[in-house]
């Protein structure tokens, strides 16, 4: 047993070994400028072979046999705009080019002091960029340069650009006292124009105010603001108030003065509530026909949740099943989805929920009444049993099959694919938000690379360091990738990987002198036998694309994939060994 | 009886003619309307009408070939040439940027792009004007294009003199009439947030799509990761379906 773990060990180092020795095997060397298809110059600063550097001749750019970190003129340092007051990270000095007013300083992480980001309020706007940037973006709007250094993060700025103070103005005009909502400064200017007499600013107070004496009153009209998500309240003449509340509707007070909501929308209440949020999932929107229909004007908070639609699978462009679930997911909640599954799992969808925190893996395959769930946490499953391995052997993981991370934003599904060949895995987990489930899904690396180095339980159950499980196999005792990697089965570097799966064992026996050809056995009797075979089979399958198994849309390998070889031992010591390798 | 089928007889020839007019109106109205909008004493209008249509064509190429009009490295997606904007061609490396003066090259790009049907659309222009009489002086200068804030600018430093007896009307040069044509695209927005996702791509080798659409809610941030470790970005404004998209590689895992 420790010799085939040793053999298996030495086998994986030799594969990285190999790979290392034929990376190195051409010499490679740092082109300034890379030759594109056509010949012309292309992309800055890659390691290939002299041969693929563009201009090296001439004498245009420069290429020497080292690495690009190793040379001067590839040193990636911070480009600063002047102009426009970008700042981009990792750019070659050559790239940056000074006289379309680029500066280049050798940080590549752009921590210089150019490059320090503040907020840039814009009139009603405002943006989270250098000062450079900021004093361009006042000089195209016309405005007075207005630069925070003190606001740090993008929110807090983005919330400072919306938050002047508002009231109403009150003014006499055409014989009339009115009154329009406004900021002091704007009440200020109407003073200069002669159409307008008697006018006063009075902060926080809405126009529709019994204690102004304005025409402007209490309505049931409603509208949508220009960047805000709620649902506003419009007086009698046409200024907006606060926000809508079929229960303030009549009361005084709510017309009184600019005040917070005093109703929360809790995505059922949307005919009487309008204090919509985006970042919440609802948002201010004209109420058509086959719309929810509020109590009072035409508008409502709209959902901005999705549906997970039936054809989830054709926005993967793959035909490997069919969602039968209507889920509703939340704005801005993101899950996983593995496309290709086989077996009973078919037509469910497939859902692996990951707990970090808990390392409980589950794999949710509930839809359509299958009912299939298995949860795997490390505590209860520290070693796999034939049945959840066959289940991750024949189901999951499967040749072809992928990751995908979907986004449900303002009412939509975006699918973001992993990385493909499962070098990427998509990890869900759910949050607790206001007592109310919120799912994030993330791709993350599989780190599947250690699992075949691992010789414990222990490490290799370490769910922090690495994705493998234990696979115990009747005695086989090896460490196995939770999501087994996608290989390139046909090329060498998959074909090293499954090469892991050969192993071999030892059968001794004792020669006899009376027969011809056939020892008694003495050590090694389950070498070799149904049992060991299987467990080696699934072994070969669980490292990664190996062995005979269906692709991800159900069709079997052509090769036979594992083969028995048992080699005539060296009968002078009494030793026979068999050979067991899959493909 | 007779003079009923007469008067069906008309009816239907009358509806058949009515029926071709609008047939040939609708085959021919684009060329009608091109052909009128041409035949203007307005230069800045000339010049609109005729540079528009190429200007719109070309910014919408280089915004879906991420600021090329003809990348010389780029990624095949959806049978579009997506131009790398950061790239290694190593694994576990981060990304070099290609363009880290984007909007500049992009301006740039722009130009080369429309420059040839800029002259050609001076020289109608010229032909134009001297056909209904005019004496017309035109001396051609720069061309510059700017990317601003919810639109794109072509600005000409050329000088046109327009004379017609007495009358002298001067456009361009130091004249405050300097002629140019304006298109309605966020061209500059887009490359602005493709900048930020670019800084990401070359220090952590991933952006956030979700923080973008967050911040900006018009818009729309899409990442599909391809098979041999390029990114593909689209950015989508949502209000009038302007695209953006780019290539970049960074940080790729050992597969590839």
């Amino acid at each position: 047993m420790v010799k085939n773990k040793r053999i298996m060990i030495g086998m994986v180092f030799m594969i990285f070994l190999i790979g290392g020795i034929m990376a190195v095997g051409e010499v490679s060397f740092c082109c300034e400028r890379m030759k594109t298809v056509s010949g012309g110059a292309g992309l800055w600063c890659q390691n290939a072979p002299l041969e693929e550097c563009y201009g090296v001749g001439g004498g245009e750019f420069q290429a020497i046999p080292t690495s690009c970190e190793s040379t001067s003129y590839c040193k990636l340092g911070c480009c600063h705009n002047l102009n426009e007051g970008t700042c981009m990270k990792n750019t070659p000095q050559a790239n940056c080019n000074d006289e379309s007013g680029g500066v280049w300083s050798d940080d590549s992480t752009c921590d210089i002091p150019q490059c320090q980001l503040g907020c840039c309020v814009l009139g009603g706007q405002a943006a989270f960029v250098t000062k450079t940037r900021c004093n361009s973006l006042s000089a195209i709007y016309g405005l007075e340069i207005n630069y925070r250094e003190d606001i740090q993060n993008e929110a807090e700025c983005i919330s400072t650009a919306t938050s002047k103070k508002e009231g109403a103005c009150v003014f006499e005009r055409e014989y009339k006292l009115t009154c329009k909502k406004t900021t002091q400064k704007e009440c200020n200017e109407l003073k200069t124009n002669d159409e307008y007499s008697n006018v006063n600013f009075h902060e926080s107070f809405l126009c529709s105010s019994d204690k102004l004496g304005a025409d402007c009153g209490m309505s049931e009209k409603t509208t949508c603001v220009d960047g805000k998500d709620e649902v506003y309240f419009v007086d009698t003449c046409g200024n907006v108030a606060n926000v809508y509340d079929y229960d303030q509707r009549n009361n005084p007070l709510y017309w009184e003065e600019i005040q917070p909501s005093s109703c929360e929308f809790d995505g059922g209440n949307g005919k009487i509530c309008g204090n919509c949020d985006y970042l919440d999932g609802s948002t201010c929107k004209e109420s058509k026909i086959g719309d929810l229909r509020p109590a009072l004007g035409d508008y409502y908070c709209q959902d901005l949740g999705c549906e997970v639609p039936d054809d989830i699978f054709e926005l993967m462009h793959t035909p490997a099943g069919k969602v039968t679930t209507n889920k509703k997911i939340k704005h801005g909640e993101s899950f996983c989805v593995v496309a290709g599954t086989q077996g009973e799992l078919l037509d469910g969808v497939v859902e692996i929920y990951r707990d970090e925190e808990n390392a409980i893996t589950t794999i949710d395959g509930s839809s359509a009444g299958s009912g299939a769930k298995i949860t795997e946490g490390i505590t209860e499953v520290d070693v796999m049993g034939y049945d959840k391995l066959e289940l991750l052997r024949d189901k999951y993981n499967l040749p072809g099959s992928r990751h995908f991370r979907m986004i449900c934003y303002d009412g939509e599904i975006i699918v973001e694919p992993c990385a493909d060949y499962r070098e990427e895995v998509c990890i869900q987990s759910s949050m607790d938000e206001k007592g109310d489930e919120f799912l994030t899904a993330k791709c993350r690396i599989n780190q599947w690379q250690e699992c075949a180095t691992q010789t414990t339980v222990k490490n290799c159950n370490d769910r922090t360091k690495r994705d493998c499980i234990w696979f115990d196999g009747g005695g086989l005792g090896v460490c196995v990738p939770i999501y087994s990697p996608g290989l390139k089965f046909w090329e060498e570097s998959g074909e090293s990987v499954c090469m892991g799966a050969t192993l071999s064992c030892e059968r001794e026996y004792l020669k006899d002198i009376n027969t011809a050809f056939q020892g008694h056995l003495e050590k090694g009797s389950t070498c070799g036998d149904e049992k060991w075979k299987q467990a080696n089979k699934i072994y070969s399958m669980l490292l990664g694309d190996c062995g005979v198994k269906r692709n991800y849309l159900g069709y079997f390998g052509q090769d036979q994939g594992a083969t028995l070889e048992v080699e005539s031992g060296d009968w002078e010591h009494g030793t026979k060994v068999g050979n067991f390798g899959f493909g | 009886m007779k003079e009923k089928r007469g008067q069906v007889t008309i009816f239907i020839i009358l509806a058949i003619v009515i029926v071709a007019v609008g047939v040939l109106v609708y085959l021919f109205y684009p060329k009608i309307q091109s052909s009128f909008s041409l035949n203007t004493d307005d230069p800045s209008t000339y010049l609109r009408n005729c540079i528009r249509g190429d200007l719109e064509g070309v910014v919408n190429d280089v915004s879906l070939r991420g600021g090329n009009l003809n990348p010389g490295d780029y990624f095949l997606y959806d049978d579009e040439k997506i131009s790398y904007l950061c790239y290694t061609n190593q694994n576990y490396r981060p990304c070099v940027m290609q363009y880290p003066l984007l909007e500049q090259h992009i301006s740039e790009e722009i130009k080369i792009n429309i420059i040839e049907n800029v002259d050609s659309c001076f020289d109608g222009l010229k032909e134009n004007f001297e056909n209904k009489g005019y004496e017309v002086k035109l001396k051609k200068g720069e061309t510059i294009v700017e990317l601003l804030p919810k639109r794109v600018i072509v600005k000409f430093e050329h000088e046109l003199s327009l004379k017609k007896g007495e009358n002298v009307l001067r456009y361009g040069g130091n004249d405050n009439r300097m002629i140019s044509v304006a298109l309605n695209n966020n061209l500059y927005e887009l490359i602005s947030i493709t900048n930020s996702i670019l800084n990401f791509e070359a220090t952590d080798g991933d952006a956030e799509v979700i923080t973008y659409m967050d911040y900006y809610r018009d818009l729309k941030v899409e990442k599909k990761k391809q098979s041999e470790g390029t990114t593909i970005y689209v950015l989508t404004d949502k209000n009038n379906g302007n695209k953006f998209q780019f290539a970049s590689r960074s940080y790729v895992l050992s597969s590839w």
